[in-house]
């Protein structure tokens, strides 16, 4: 494992224990560096502020009388409405069946006149039936914006102003057993059973002892799956690892996603699939300029091979959109990330133009993280992808979004570093 | 959508309409109020604590959690547990609430010394208080020179209390790429403190 990165993870771990509230006593492999940054994280909890008891107590009253008036105005509002509707309807029973009836009766009458006088003469068919479901149905999650005050944006593409329509997909279902991933984990070389963990959020699977110990994890909500070594030493080895050739990883990532049965459909193929992967160098920091002081470049510990991840002929964005397999010392299948998700149509909606989407985004109503000393955005590509939510969440529908990416420049100019950003694709005023 | 056992049986007359309405209201209001209550005692702290880091002041953290509980009893009806955990809800719309104070009243994270009035030790000497303020007050000068995102994801791990994973849910980030930011921005906020210790002595 690289040094600097088994240093953040022998940091984190202590870390969170003492988050926990363990008593912590430091290993020998410890180093100064890491000493040093737990003492600092001692003193920062050492220093928390706590609510104070009055303040706590005050506003869980302020906020129970809040939520009793509210609900003490709800059935008098629904009274007023039955007041109402009693001195208009009578209380009987029989009296309320009669009029019930007869006010259907008028209904139908009235119904019968409009249609005839409405389409009676015309010979056009009649109107398709409404969209199934109406525009705010379709709710994307989208990271927060956060944009600092007095950002320029500037789009150093071409933005086409024409509106269009787009495909809504209706993700199926999944259902995740301890069966049905005790099955994944035989492809994968585990043996026993799965088991639930994480208060039923993932189940999993453990095999192998010491550094050879790896885990299968898949999600219930997504059916996402992680796969790979528990010890992060097969991704960093301490050692400069034998990596196999590009292309060779690139087969090798194939050949472990056939055999595991995990090739969604259509990219049974691999020539199909062959030049849209893309293996990239794993394990060397790539954090942007902003710490090109603390960036060391370094050989790769493993290849990164990203498989494409299609909806139709459109590419997905977004957390859950990895079809990722990464390969180490020797050719080794040392990690798998996995969120494929089976989608059908659902239905064609209109889509605002990337103008529109444009303007959304330097209005606020997207979601773009940028640093603070980042004074100028610049827009160098968008296009209309699907989104996909992390592992961890359900999704019913991929809806299309727009993604901007481009670059941030700080006030002399200067690149600090790339940025993707996106907004809602589907349009409002259908 | 909070699950709310619907109580409001087949109805044979205004009257009995009436009164199963009403027990339906009082089961509903005592359901939704117990249920937010457990929400608010289990949430109220790591909800309060983050925003007391990202803004550095006591009475404008206490002013802020109140909106974010507001906000959140508000919604509380659209809010869908099997969508988001409760404490990731709670700190998206603490996060909202923070971005907003900053844009409106265009701050960063403030220093005001009362923030330090709050300290407590078991019976300190005045010396020792002292001290305890001066290097209160100093981590808070070193963790507003950090970026925005740094503080984001410190205030999270300590204030909230979040792992890697679920900060990167919250934040929309890789979990690797929190915990290179949070070990970065610790390394920091120590060589920031360490040079201030130095200067003092």
């Amino acid at each position: 494992m690289k040094k600097g990165k088994y240093t953040e993870k022998q940091f984190i771990e202590y870390l969170d224990r003492l988050l926990a509230g363990e008593e912590i006593s430091l290993g020998d492999d410890v180093s100064d560096e890491v000493r040093s940054a737990l003492e600092l994280a001692k003193k920062m909890l050492a220093y928390r502020d706590e609510p104070s008891p009055a303040f706590r107590a005050n506003l869980r009253d302020r906020l129970l009388r809040k939520l009793a008036e509210e609900e003490a105005a709800a059935p008098a509002r629904r009274e007023e409405r039955r007041d109402w509707t009693a001195k208009l309807f009578p209380q009987s029973l029989v009296w309320r069946a009669a009029t019930s009836a007869a006010l259907v009766v008028l209904l139908v009458v009235i119904g019968a006149i409009w249609y005839a006088g409405r389409y009676g003469q015309m010979s056009a068919p009649a109107p398709a039936p409404p969209s199934p479901m109406l525009e705010g149905d379709y709710p994307v999650s989208l990271p927060s914006n956060i944009v600092p005050e007095h950002v320029a944006f500037m789009a150093d593409t071409a933005l086409s102003a024409k509106p269009g329509q787009a495909q809504v997909y209706e993700i199926q279902g999944v259902d995740i057993t301890t069966e049905s991933v005790t099955e994944l984990g035989k492809r994968l070389g585990f043996s026993g059973e799965a088991r639930f963990i994480d208060g039923g959020a993932k189940i999993a699977m453990f095999g192998g002892e010491g550094e050879d110990m790896r885990e299968l994890i898949v999600w219930t909500a997504s059916g996402a799956i992680e796969y790979g070594y528990v010890e992060p030493d097969k991704l960093y080895p301490p050692y400069t690892p034998g990596l196999p050739s590009q292309e060779e990883a690139e087969l090798i990532a194939y050949d472990f996603l056939q055999q595991a049965d995990l090739l969604p459909p259509g990219y049974e193929d691999f020539a199909r699939v062959e030049d849209e992967a893309a293996v990239i160098a794993g394990g060397s920091y790539s954090v942007g300029e902003r710490y090109a002081e603390e960036t060391v470049q370094q050989a790769p510990a493993y290849w990164l091979v990203s498989f494409p991840y299609r909806v139709d002929d459109n590419w997905t964005t977004g957390p859950g959109s990895n079809i990722e397999v990464s390969i180490g010392d020797g050719g080794e299948v040392a990690r798998l990330l996995w969120s494929w998700r089976q989608m059908t149509p659902r239905t064609t909606e209109n889509i605002i133009s990337q103008k529109q989407a444009y303007d959304a985004l330097i209005q606020g109503e997207g979601s773009l993280d940028i640093p603070l000393n980042c004074e100028q955005v610049v827009v160098e590509d968008v296009q209309l992808k699907y989104w996909i939510n992390p592992p961890s969440e359900k999704q019913d529908y991929a809806v299309p979004v727009y993604e901007f990416t481009g670059r941030c420049l700080d006030k002399s100019g200067r690149h600090i570093e790339d940025f993707t950003a996106w907004t809602e694709a589907l349009s409002k005023a259908y | 959508m909070i699950e709310i056992p619907n109580m409001l049986q087949c109805c044979n007359g205004v009257m009995s309409r009436e009164k199963t309405e009403t027990d339906n209201n009082l089961a509903h209001h005592g359901v939704a109020a117990s249920s937010f209550t457990a929400l608010y005692e289990e949430h109220m702290t790591y909800v309060f604590r983050y925003i007391n880091y990202r803004v550095g002041n006591r009475n404008e953290a206490e002013d802020l959690t109140s909106v974010v509980f507001e906000k959140a009893l508000a919604a509380f009806h659209r809010y869908d547990r099997k969508k988001a955990a409760p404490q990731t809800w709670l700190l998206t719309i603490a996060r909202n609430t923070v971005t907003d104070y900053f844009r409106k009243s265009s701050k960063r994270s403030s220093l005001p010394l009362e923030s330090a009035v709050g300290i407590e030790s078991a019976d300190p000497s005045p010396q020792e208080e002292t001290e305890r303020r001066e290097e209160y007050e100093q981590l808070r000068v070193c963790l507003a020179t950090l970026a925005q995102r740094e503080q984001e994801i410190i205030s999270l791990k300590f204030g909230a209390e979040l792992n890697n994973r679920q900060i990167a849910s919250v934040l929309g980030l890789s979990e690797n790429n929190v915990g290179t930011v949070l070990f970065r921005a610790v390394c920091k906020l120590r060589n920031c403190f360490k040079d201030w210790s130095n200067e003092k002595r």
